[in-house]
């Protein structure tokens, strides 16, 4: 119980934390944030990659993003976790694509709409729900998030039908929200 | 604009994840635009992957903060919060989190400028397509005269339809612009464009598709959808 309460304190500690960079430009806090959140964003990374010197290079470029846009983190609207998920994911999909839409040279779609603000979230709930799924839902949450396989990919490596990943996925993902809200 | 068919939301996570086709990542930021519906369950699925992030196993530990005592003997070194890599270039994105999806020009000139001079091609009877040049090779424009129908079908992967102008309905409802239509697997349908106008959609697609009708079947290959 006290782990679990350290581990929601944690949470939005980082959170702070980042705001906190942002406003103050602190390295000293910076340097903390990376300590914590590198090893992490590199994990992640190497799991979607499949590749540790490309994972490495991605989480340098997250955490020198980070530095530089910290301005822009607003807390009251995604916890520091939901924040640098993106930007990590963002340069992922930016990274697998870049070489063939430089060689095709198309225009952009940009997303020009504000993010919802998030309920703040109770994490030892959601490690609960997590840890309380069924096999198969746990399996291709994990697969969908840590190795970076799409519907049917997962369906090839689990030798389920395709049918079963969407349901499977659809129900986690429904649980895991129930934990999110309030 | 409310719409009234959406993707499944084992679909929004993938999107969240980061984890589709490229062909269904264009259709769903199309849709996304217009349905803040799916932007908060996308949210969800993006805050869920920070929660993931936040709990993973951590691959090597750095101690940059322990290591301050070294900073702040070497002024130079605190300039900046990691010396060998604030040089490298980047391109400036003015919101990092938000993504930024490379459209295929005709796609491109139908939502800024309508159906103005696009390159059609005949395809079927009353059936004209343009495939959209993308990673996995699966996104194409439809765009279906009033009252004509796809030939009955069923899937053998995923499709993801957009519907853009005009309307159709199938087995699942009717389809006005901004609804999606996530066709399950075992889904078979036969959509038919309704209405005075043609039906144009956004249609990715991950396998060839399974028509009934043998006709259909024989002229797969030259149609390629």
């Amino acid at each position: 119980m006290a782990d679990n309460t350290d581990k929601h304190t944690e949470i939005e500690y980082w959170s702070r934390c980042l705001a906190q960079v942002g406003c103050t430009r602190d390295r000293v806090l910076y340097l903390r944030f990376y300590d914590h959140f590198f090893p992490r964003l590199q994990s992640w990374l190497l799991g979607v990659t499949r590749d540790s010197t490309l994972a490495e290079e991605l989480a340098q470029e997250t955490m020198l993003i980070v530095w530089r846009k910290a301005a822009q983190y607003d807390a009251s609207k995604a916890a520091a976790s939901t924040w640098l998920f993106r930007i990590a994911r963002n340069l992922y999909i930016d990274q697998l694509r870049r070489r063939q839409v430089q060689s095709r040279g198309r225009g952009l779609l940009t997303e020009e709409h504000t993010w919802f603000a998030e309920h703040t979230a109770d994490a030892p709930r959601v490690r609960l729900a997590i840890r309380q799924l069924p096999q198969q839902q746990a399996q291709v949450i994990y697969k969908s998030y840590f190795e970076g396989k799409s519907h049917q990919e997962i369906a090839n490596d689990m030798d389920i039908p395709l049918g079963s990943v969407k349901s499977s996925l659809r129900l986690a993902f429904q649980k895991l929200c129930t934990a999110l809200r309030p | 604009m409310s719409n009234n068919h959406h993707p499944d939301e084992a679909t929004l996570l993938s999107y969240a994840a980061g984890v589709l086709p490229e062909s269904f990542d264009i259709l769903l930021a199309c849709h996304l635009r217009e349905c803040g519906h799916c932007r908060a369950g996308v949210a969800e699925a993006e805050q869920l992957g920070g929660l993931l992030l936040e709990a993973i196993e951590p691959v090597t530990v750095h101690n940059w903060a322990g290591e301050l005592g070294l900073l702040e003997t070497e002024p130079q070194l605190l300039c900046n919060p990691r010396p060998d890599q604030i040089c490298v270039p980047l391109p400036e994105l003015s919101d990092p989190t938000q993504r930024q999806q490379p459209l295929p020009a005709p796609l491109q000139q139908l939502l800024t400028q309508g159906d103005t001079d696009l390159p059609w091609r005949w395809l079927a009877p009353g059936i004209k397509q343009i495939r959209l040049v993308t990673a996995d090779a699966g996104l194409r424009l439809l765009k279906i005269a009033p009252g004509v129908s796809i030939p009955r079908h069923s899937h053998q992967g995923s499709e993801l339809t957009l519907i853009l102008q005009g309307a159709y309905r199938d087995e699942q409802g009717h389809f006005r612009p901004g609804d999606l239509s996530d066709a399950a697997p075992e889904l078979e349908h036969q959509p038919v464009a309704e209405g005075p106008d043609p039906c144009i959609c956004l249609v990715a697609t991950d396998a060839p598709l399974r028509y009934r009708s043998l006709i259909a079947r024989l002229l797969q290959p030259l149609t390629g959808l």
